[in-house]
């Protein structure tokens, strides 16, 4: 008898996974059964299209405005379109996984066109150029940035290889406790703009002063973290005037990064004035340990009184520290530089990822038109606001949003518009509100000086012994602003990296910022 | 007599309790903040004791929509991987354990040659794929479902069983199924109790083979879930560089929320373990020394 429920438990369990294989495969994310089509003029012409968009979002499923987004970019270009979203945590094995088996999507995102895989995947031909396809895409062209076309030619053949999936470029300002200045009673001007020795003067009296009253030594100035690699870097690079690679003032080479010139104390004095704060406990002692989502808590929570951050987060930070202390109250501030001036770093190239389209697109044309169509006016209005009906109502003419969308996982990270800062501001907010964000944004935008790098990487940079050479720079970094070092140790570490890699860098660099700047 | 308690005593009782904190600091603060109020949380994020006690956490994460199915795919792979994975294990190790079979040197060399070689991550692939089991629960059950360590354990304590019980029942009339699952299995229970318990935990944590093989949230498992709660922000978070803007976009669970995640998913194996442990111990000795 035992012997019969042995075999009849692991009969059950045989057929447990037989049922559970040929389960239903179909997930929410996909949408296989689209309306029929009524979209914008010439699409209902061409026949349907199926495509697959692979993707990395917050969400594997799509919410309910992502669907009605979708369907609604279906019906206007006569697509089916399917989304495969890997879990965030396992999206680089995924999409390695795809371009090594073949099983590809027709597009796919890249965080970045730097990406060891995207690159050979573009030699391998598994990524198509798409200029031809880009002639008829005026959207894209025209909300894109021109640098991010530069970066998107990877094959050394003038050829585009994605579609930007672009970010505003920015040079955001700070964040501060306004409920602990208007405690120590410190006024900030009415253009939010102060010097950095304001700024230092105010971050000391937060790490000194008790500006949350509790009768402990408990606070900090500034709320800062490591960086995504686990090093650190010096802060208040923008006001000290660290603008990474500019026009040199003379020496061997044209261009140069202060942070590589051996005859510039810039970079060693930020280096030093970190360690100085980071002794006398005005920034976060435990920054180095910190990644950015720990920096807010620690701000949130009232441990540190300044971090810097984006105008447009306002009211997402305000609710959130007014549920742990009701009185929290926020400013946003821009510190000039040393000289007085309003200048900020913008790095990179306008990308944040893009999309690349494969050799497995069944049409090559339809899937730059789909993006083409989500940058222009209609779909972007769809994209900005939302569907009618779900994200918003029309009455009287006006439209009245319901309450902020959280759930915009794929609705807000496919496209952007090149410099529409707008983007950002939920469209329910009130004007005032409006009124009061909108200038510092706007301001983020303009104060902007482009590191002329636009993120390009020497090929001896990509060598595994200069790769282990680079551990010096973060290892004596770190040693300097803890304490464990002097600030000349860093520049003992760059004479050596002179030596050994650097002429061979600084003449790449230059060669590559040369052609750039001479195409312009 | 009283035994006399010696300095050496009270410094091994030291040692153990302080690794015993070590072990039980992360456990006790997570199951402190998962129960604490997100105030309470962000004013002492290290508690191990709860404050402004609220189950809000709960109620929220036990209304994700994934939890539950991801749950009951992770008990339904670990149900289903178990029991046919023991019952391969009992059927192989059987007649493998017998010294007169022929051929049973060439069979374990190549039970042998699959622990220390394998076709690796992509031919893998390929094999799910062309077998139709891409984003279905079979893709997490069948590649792990045979382990040459676990079938050399069980090899090696079925020969220990004294063939004379065999010899006994085969005179009696018995055929070799029946001594199988009514003489060897009975008296191999120890081993099965130690396998099932490695497959379990096994099935119970695997999370890389849905990365791979999984598309659909349907079919995710309990701990892809789990991973995604936790670190799914933070791997966006990575992709977005410091673009503080795009940082801001996205959707961070709070802390207590994933902290509630955690207890809940690691309670089952939380609660059978103190009573199953012996058998991982046994598990390793088992088999390994031969009188």
């Amino acid at each position: 008898m035992k012997l019969k429920k042995a075999i009849a438990c692991v009969g059950a369990a045989v057929l447990l996974v037989a049922v559970t294989a040929c389960g239903d495969k179909g997930g929410p994310a996909e949408i296989d059964d689209p309306k029929p089509t009524s979209g914008a003029a010439g699409e209902t012409a061409k026949p349907k299209v199926n495509m697959t968009i692979m993707g990395e979002f917050a969400s594997s499923n799509l919410s309910e405005t992502d669907k009605l987004l979708v369907q609604s970019i279906e019906e206007a270009t006569n697509t089916a379109i399917k989304f495969d979203i890997p879990p965030s945590t396992g999206y680089t094995e995924r999409l390695q996984l795809s371009l090594t088996t073949g099983d590809l999507a027709d597009v796919v995102w890249f965080p970045s066109p730097d990406d060891a895989s995207f690159l050979k995947a573009v030699k391998d031909g598994v990524i198509i150029p798409i200029d031809e396809y880009l002639n008829e895409a005026d959207n894209i062209q025209n909300y894109s940035y021109d640098i991010s076309w530069d970066a998107l030619r990877v094959n050394g053949d003038d050829k585009v290889y994605g579609i930007p999936r672009t970010t505003v470029i920015r040079s955001d300002g700070y964040w501060f406790r306004k409920d602990w200045l208007d405690k120590l009673n410190i006024q900030i001007p009415d253009n939010n703009e102060i010097t950095f020795d304001q700024m230092l003067d105010i971050m000391t009296k937060f790490s000194k002063e008790d500006p949350d009253g509790n009768g402990k030594h408990d606070t900090y100035g500034y709320g800062w973290a490591a960086q995504p690699d686990k090093s650190i870097r010096p802060v208040f690079q923008n006001e000290l005037g660290l603008y990474g690679w500019q026009e040199s003032d003379g020496g061997e080479y044209k261009y140069m990064n202060p942070q590589y010139d051996l005859n510039s104390d810039k970079y060693t004095k930020a280096l030093e004035l970190t360690a100085k704060l980071f002794k006398e406990g005005v920034i976060d002692p435990d920054g180095p340990t910190l990644d950015g989502g720990k920096v807010l808590e620690q701000f949130q929570s009232g441990k540190t009184g300044v971090i810097d951050g984006f105008a447009g987060h306002y009211e997402t930070f305000l609710n959130a520290g007014k549920q742990i202390n009701p009185e929290f109250e926020l400013a946003y501030v821009f510190v000039k530089n040393e000289q007085g001036e309003m200048k900020g770093l913008g790095q990179g190239t306008g990308l944040w990822g893009f999309w690349a389209v494969t050799s497995s697109a069944s049409d090559p044309q339809r899937v730059v038109d789909v993006f083409d169509y989500m940058l222009s006016d209609e779909g972007w209005d769809s994209i900005y606001t939302g569907i009618e009906g779900h994200d918003y109502k029309v009455e009287n003419n006006q439209r009245v949003y319901s309450a902020t969308p959280l759930e915009t996982f794929v609705r807000k990270n496919m496209v952007r518009r090149a410099n529409d800062f707008m983007f950002f501001i939920n469209p329910a907010m009130s004007e005032e509100l409006k009124q009061k964000l909108v200038p510092n944004i706007e301001k983020a935008v303009k104060r902007i000086v482009m590191s002329k790098d636009r993120n390009y990487t020497p090929a001896i940079a990509k060598t595994p012994p200069y790769l282990d050479f680079n551990k010096k720079f973060s290892e004596v970094t770190t040693k300097i602003i803890i304490g464990d070092a002097q600030s000349s140790e860093y520049k003992e570490v760059l004479q050596d990296w002179n030596t050994k890699f650097g002429q061979t860098y600084l003449k790449e660099m230059n060669d590559y910022i040369d052609q750039i700047e001479n195409k312009k | 007599m009283r035994k006399r308690i010696e300095l050496f005593d009270i410094a091994v009782y030291l040692i153990v309790s302080v690794i015993c904190m070590v072990m039980l600091y992360p456990l006790l603060n997570v199951a402190a903040v998962s129960i604490s109020s997100h105030t309470a949380y962000m004013q002492n994020p290290m508690r191990i004791w709860p404050s402004d006690i609220t189950f809000d956490a709960y109620k929220d994460i036990l209304s994700h929509p994934v939890l539950a199915r991801s749950y009951l795919n992770t008990i339904m792979i670990t149900i289903s991987g178990v029991a046919i994975g023991i019952f391969l294990y009992i059927i192989t190790a059987y007649p493998l354990s017998k010294v007169h079979l022929k051929g049973r040197a060439i069979m374990i060399n190549l039970v042998i040659f699959t622990m220390l070689f394998n076709g690796g991550l992509i031919p893998n692939f390929y094999l799910i794929r062309s077998l139709g089991m891409v984003d279905t629960l079979a893709a997490l059950v069948f590649p792990t479902l045979f382990s040459a360590f676990s079938l050399i354990l069980m090899i090696n304590f079925m020969q220990n069983i004294p063939e004379e019980l065999e010899e006994a029942a085969k005179i009696d009339g018995a055929s070799e199924p029946y001594i199988l699952f009514k003489i060897v299995v009975p008296l191999s229970m120890p081993i099965i109790a130690t396998l099932t318990l490695f497959a379990a935990v096994g099935y119970w944590n695997s999370f890389f083979s849905a990365i791979i093989y999984i598309r659909s949230v349907e079919n995710w498992p309990l701990m892809l879930f789990l991973r995604e709660v936790i670190e799914g922000a933070k791997m966006l978070q990575i992709s977005a560089g410091g673009n503080n803007a795009e940082i801001g976009n996205m959707n961070v669970m709070p802390e207590t929320l994933k902290y509630a995640t955690i207890m809940i998913v690691i309670l089952p194996i939380l609660s059978v373990y103190p009573f199953l442990q012996r058998y991982f111990v046994k598990g390793i000795m088992l088999g390994s020394v031969k009188g």
